[in-house]
């Protein structure tokens, strides 16, 4: 099934893409709630890079 | 290294934990529920043994076959075609686990939706499993919880509109999933129509007399405690309603019809001119739109305080029971189901199928659904994951090739 695949793929590498921005963001800020906060943005996308597909 | 950075990090690694956890137990719905054959199980089969191009996929499905010692009819029962309609599944499972046959052949698919226990429905809030008790802890077994539909991950994606084989009626996308629009199938076509093909497949080697699909609705939709025949085999519902009242079960009786394409009763019926087929309906509050807290009591014990408001205010199409539409009473109405259609069969068509061991609707509501399940050996675990779903499959066996 390559059209599965290759969507897949480029929603793979787009997830990758906004944890990597999220990751940027949270190692900057000097907000220690805006960092605790961002963990219910990354858990979904992680899940979504581990399994979800 | 900043104080900011470190928290930073801290939040990353808490996240990394969370989604792992989180993976690990959804990934325990990929596993398959433990079945245990009763005494009266004479050959467990794969539907993949009557369609191979199934073998290896989520799409494949145990086939259970209880022969009797003397010859008769050939009753097909299809259990979690609906993987979130709990009795339909557990009156399969009691079937499978505890009924013996004397006489003919009585083949169960307990899970025919395989793929739909891999996964819940979204936005239901359903849970991943159910224990039915067989303690009075309310210790015992636990099953999947499963979706409607098969997992979105298999036949990715729905199309806008979903057009069924071959009568071209047209259903919204996501129906593509259901396998309950699937019928009669076709081999190079959907998944759920491989799927509903290899059914086919089995109808045509094991010359299937009778067949029922075991299904749950929410209270609020008209047709449930009830049962759909195919046109053709409306003397033998008939009958069987009039068995029901016997064991003072009132259950309605429709014809299925004609322009409501793809279902099982309908498209195996009209497939084979020799099939009695037939689909029934329980009410499962845990389905219903107006239910209040959505967990496994819900679907097991059937309690809900705004189905029993809905019910006095005369909401509902089929009367509430007091005290809640608990498993053991829709189990329970499944399998005196069952014995009556077979009485039916014999009655109208001299077609025989002949029950050994079953349990009647009074013995389980006296005993519950739990007593007449296998225990499980000490010492079983439940089996591994023996396909991914959709993407890591294809991943995998890009790998193993």
């Amino acid at each position: 099934m390559p059209q599965y695949m290759i969507i897949m793929g480029l929603y793979t590498v787009l997830t990758a893409y906004i944890l990597y921005l999220v990751f940027t963001i949270v190692l900057r800020s000097k907000n220690v709630w805006e960092q605790i906060m961002s963990i219910i943005v990354i858990v979904p996308f992680a899940m979504r890079l581990l399994f979800i597909k | 290294m900043t104080n900011g950075s470190k928290t930073g990090w801290t939040v990353i690694g808490a996240s990394a934990v969370i989604s792992l956890a989180l993976t690990v137990n959804y990934a325990q719905m990929w596993r398959d529920d433990i079945i245990v054959p009763g005494p009266g199980v004479t050959q467990v089969k794969w539907l993949s043994d009557y369609n191979p191009s199934l073998k290896g996929t989520l799409g494949d499905t145990r086939v259970y076959v209880l022969e009797g010692k003397e010859p008769g009819g050939t009753f097909l029962v299809l259990g979690g075609t609906h993987c979130d309609e709990t009795a339909g599944f557990a009156a399969a499972l009691v079937v499978v686990e505890h009924a013996t046959v004397q006489k003919g052949r009585v083949i169960v698919i307990p899970q025919t939706n395989n793929t739909g226990w891999t996964n819940n429905y979204p936005q239901e809030a359903h849970p991943q499993f159910v224990t039915i008790p067989q303690k009075a802890n309310g210790e015992g077994r636990v099953f999947r919880f499963g979706s409607r539909t098969g997992n979105s991950g298999e036949l990715w994606p729905d199309p806008e509109v979903f057009i069924q084989f071959p009568h071209k009626q047209k259903y919204s996308g996501e129906e593509i999933r259901n396998p309950n629009r699937a019928y009669p199938g076709r081999p190079a076509g959907t998944f759920q129509e491989n799927v509903a093909y290899g059914i086919q497949l089995l109808h045509r080697a094991e010359h299937v007399d009778m067949q029922i699909d075991l299904h749950e609705g929410q209270p609020e939709y008209p047709f449930v405690n009830a049962v759909s025949s195919h046109k053709r085999a409306a003397d033998v519902g008939s009958g069987a309603v009039l068995e029901m009242q016997m064991a003072d079960l009132n259950i309605g009786m429709e014809t299925s019809p004609d322009s409501f394409r793809g279902l099982s009763n309908l498209e195996m019926g009209d497939m084979f001119p020799h099939l009695y087929a037939f689909t029934s309906e329980t009410m499962n509050p845990a389905q219903g739109k107006i239910r209040g807290i959505t967990d496994e009591y819900l679907t097991v014990d059937g309690v809900d305080a705004f189905y029993d408001k809905a019910a006095k205010l005369g909401y509902l199409f089929a009367p509430w029971p007091e005290g809640g539409s608990p498993l053991k009473l829709r189990v329970g109405r499944n399998i005196q189901l069952l014995q009556a259609l077979t009485t039916s069969l014999a009655e109208s068509k001299g077609i025989e199928i002949g029950w050994g061991r079953i349990p009647t609707y009074r013995d389980l509501m006296a005993n519950g659904v739990g007593h007449y399940l296998a225990s499980v050996p000490e010492g079983t675990e439940r089996p591994g994951i023996r396909a991914l779903p959709g993407f890591w499959r294809y991943l995998s066996q890009s790998w193993a090739r």
